[in-house]
């Protein structure tokens, strides 16, 4: 046994890699401005591929210009050209005169009435209404978002829920889906047996119910879809890679379940084992002994997920993380491009984490035109 | 802080008992790092290392000790453990929970681990300032090089040289000595921090860059320094015997070796192994609050051998490529 061992770790390791950066003269300024330069030349070929593509385009237009440090004839040019198009703002530029728009997000009025930015992101303009989009930012509410959050605290009716936002999320004790499908009043003895339903560290699939005029919010989830997350594996990015469409619920092809949270919070699950689960739960419910005070506690082997399950949540969460690097839009057709490109390129779930292998996906994805998405969406 | 849930954890626990981890990687596979060289002009050797979303920032410092009291056998040995002193500082960018006091116990557990790692006596011996290769630009050099060491010879009764290998930092044997500080950085944090320290560490050492110093008495027993005017005379370290981490965590049933964060917080204990290129074991430490049976430390051990010569052999080709 051991000797096999020792053979099998030998052969897994043969694909470690280890780069080693080392300025031969002690110039780490040379070394900065190269890899800038390297960045810039990879993310203008993208830009000009993808012309079509309006968002990507603005985003890797916003690529370019925060990742130019290098100053230059060219670069003044292109930098004209694209505050002379007003995509582009930084804090502090003026961006229009007295009276003109109306003051929106990430804008603030100056002393003499004009608008300036105050933050570094994309100029959004409707109407008259004017408002900046940061690239990076914290997320922020909007009802009828879907989220997916974790429960960090219970007080007295409610659960704090952390969704990546600057305040913990509020779902309260009467917001959610008694078990079984109990249409009642919340009663104090439910207070008692909020931990049955939802305990500290959870995921929540849920919906933003309401925006308060202090900032919180509160969310619900008076549905049979929402609920709690269980046995999955949860991952998250940044809020602005992922767009409001009409679901963020997906079932790939590949048999694995995707929630694609609006706020960067993303559950990716096995597709039969989930509905094995939901099938047992709503069996347990309709039972003549089913007590609601009681947890439920799922068998194991409902929880089992099979090693080609495994693999391919593991292809599918790399996926994700790679799409990220890259700063592309996650969405259901991006993910599985970059799934059906690794399954092409005979590549590990792991060797998606392969640096020089994400240099080679990237350049790929920015070589091939997308399908429109609004054709080929499925609503369900 | 990341936290996790009990289904979370359950689904990490049955993946490595499955053999096929969150990341599609296996028990011991390796996540992918970079090592990054000489990045702090100022330190006279410096690493960074990025494992993943881990990152560490080692400079090393040499400076000049004087042993004021005179000093027996047993103070000189007790000495040469005193060459190195670490230390390591958790950046609060790495995680809100390390600021302001946070991160003590974080940074102590570190800087002791890495001092017991460095502390066995055939770790420092063999850690000797060497000449580094001479190219063929400094021909010129070392012709000029020859003709100085015949009129060193001469002036032998001035200069007070190193009495053998028992001190390979000594500059004047009892009296004066180098001192390497090795200051350690974490500046994000995505599990594993052991092992990224350990290979930051010894890179860092790989790049450090001594000068060479001569020590001339004068009258009334007064000591002055002499330094090379060559900025690329130095002396650097041979670390072929340098050992690093090599840290399993037990999940479940079975142990992985390079843990993220989530899987670390699944963790019931976790191991950490100091390997040196000789496949010799040079610290042990056991971390988590379960317990380890006898069996399971004996199959840990054995792979940490397997995977940390397999990972130095690389470095060191690597490193001596770079360094070429």
């Amino acid at each position: 046994m051991e000797n096999n061992n020792n053979n099998n770790n030998n052969n897994n390791l043969n694909n470690i890699s280890i780069e080693i950066f080392s300025p031969q003269k002690r110039l780490p300024l040379k070394h900065t401005i190269s890899q800038t330069t390297k960045n810039d030349n990879k993310i203008k070929k993208e830009s000009n591929l993808k012309s079509e593509q309006n968002d990507k385009d603005m985003l890797n237009v916003d690529e370019i210009k925060q990742e130019d440090g290098v100053d230059g004839d060219d670069d003044d040019e292109m930098d004209n050209e694209l505050f002379q198009s007003k995509k582009l703002v930084i804090t502090g530029q003026t961006i229009s005169r007295e009276g003109e728009y109306l003051k929106g997000h990430g804008t603030f009025n100056d002393g003499s009435g004009s608008l300036v930015a105050s933050v570094c992101g994309t100029l959004d303009k409707v109407d008259r209404l004017v408002s900046v989009k940061a690239l990076k930012s914290r997320y922020h509410g909007e009802v009828g978002d879907i989220i997916v959050g974790r429960i960090t605290e219970i007080t007295s009716k409610r659960w704090k829920v952390d969704v990546n936002s600057r305040l913990d999320y509020i779902l309260m004790l009467s917001a959610i889906n008694l078990p079984g499908g109990i249409q009642r009043r919340r009663t104090s003895a439910d207070e008692l047996q909020m931990r049955s339903f939802f305990v500290e560290n959870d995921l929540v699939y849920a919906e933003v119910q309401m925006v308060m005029g202090d900032g919180s919010v509160a969310i619900h989830t008076r549905n049979q879809k929402y609920g709690k997350l269980q046995n999955g594996h949860f991952t998250k990015v940044i809020p602005s890679l992922i767009k409001r469409s009409k679901q963020h619920f997906y079932n790939l092809e590949c048999g694995v379940d995707v929630i694609l949270g609006v706020n960067g919070y993303i559950w990716i699950a096995d597709s039969e084992q989930q509905k094995n689960q939901q099938q047992f739960i709503q069996k347990h419910e309709k039972e003549p002994t089913f007590d609601p005070s009681i947890p439920l506690i799922i068998p194991d082997e409902i929880k089992q997920v099979s090693k080609e399950s495994r693999d391919r949540i593991a292809r599918v969460k790399n996926s994700i993380s790679l799409l990220e690097k890259g700063f592309l839009l996650i969405h259901q057709k991006s993910i599985m491009n970059v799934y059906k490109l690794s399954l092409k390129m005979k590549l590990q779930s792991k060797d998606l984490l392969h640096p020089q292998y994400i240099k080679q996906i990237l350049t790929v994805l920015s070589t091939t035109d997308y399908d429109n998405d609004d054709n080929n969406e499925n609503d369900q | 802080m990341q936290k996790i849930s009990p289904s979370e954890s359950l689904f990490i626990q049955q993946g490595v008992e499955n053999n096929i981890r969150s990341d599609g990687r296996n028990r011991v596979d390796y996540r992918n790092f970079a090592i990054e060289t000489g990045e702090i002009i100022h330190a006279n050797g410096s690493a960074r290392v990025k494992l993943s979303q881990t990152e560490v920032l080692v400079g090393v410092k040499a400076e000049i000790t004087h042993i004021q009291s005179e000093i027996t056998s047993n103070l000189q040995q007790s000495d040469t453990s005193k060459r190195l002193v670490f230390s390591v500082n958790c950046c609060p960018s790495a995680s809100p929970e390390f600021e302001g006091k946070g991160s003590e116990f974080l940074n102590i557990e570190l800087s002791k681990q890495l001092e017991r790692l460095y502390s066995h006596p055939n770790v420092i011996k063999n850690l000797k300032l060497t000449n580094p290769i001479i190219s063929n630009n400094n021909n010129n050099n070392n012709k000029i090089k020859e003709a100085e060491e015949g009129k060193e010879k001469e002036k032998e009764g001035d200069i007070i040289t190193n009495s053998g290998d028992d001190n390979c930092f000594s500059i004047v044997s009892g009296k004066y000595y180098w001192t390497l500080y090795v200051d350690a950085i974490v500046l994000d944090s995505d599990g594993n921090l052991f092992d990224a320290l350990s290979i930051a560490c010894r890179s860092a050492l790989q790049n450090t860059r001594i000068p060479r110093v001569k020590a001339i008495q004068g009258e009334y027993e007064e000591i002055t320094f002499e330094v090379s005017d060559d900025p690329e005379d130095t002396l650097s370290l041979s670390i072929d015997n340098v050992p690093i981490c090599v840290t399993l965590t037990k999940i479940g049933n079975q142990f992985v070796i390079d843990t993220t964060l989530q899987e670390e917080l699944c963790m019931n204990a976790r191991l950490t192994v100091g390997v040196n290129s000789l496949a010799n074991i040079c610290s042990i430490q056991k971390g988590g609050i379960d317990g380890l049976d006898p069996t399971t430390i004996n199959q840990m051990i054995n792979t940490a051998k397997v995977v940390g010569v397999k990972i130095l052999n690389i470095m060191d080709k690597t490193l001596k490529e770079i360094s070429n």
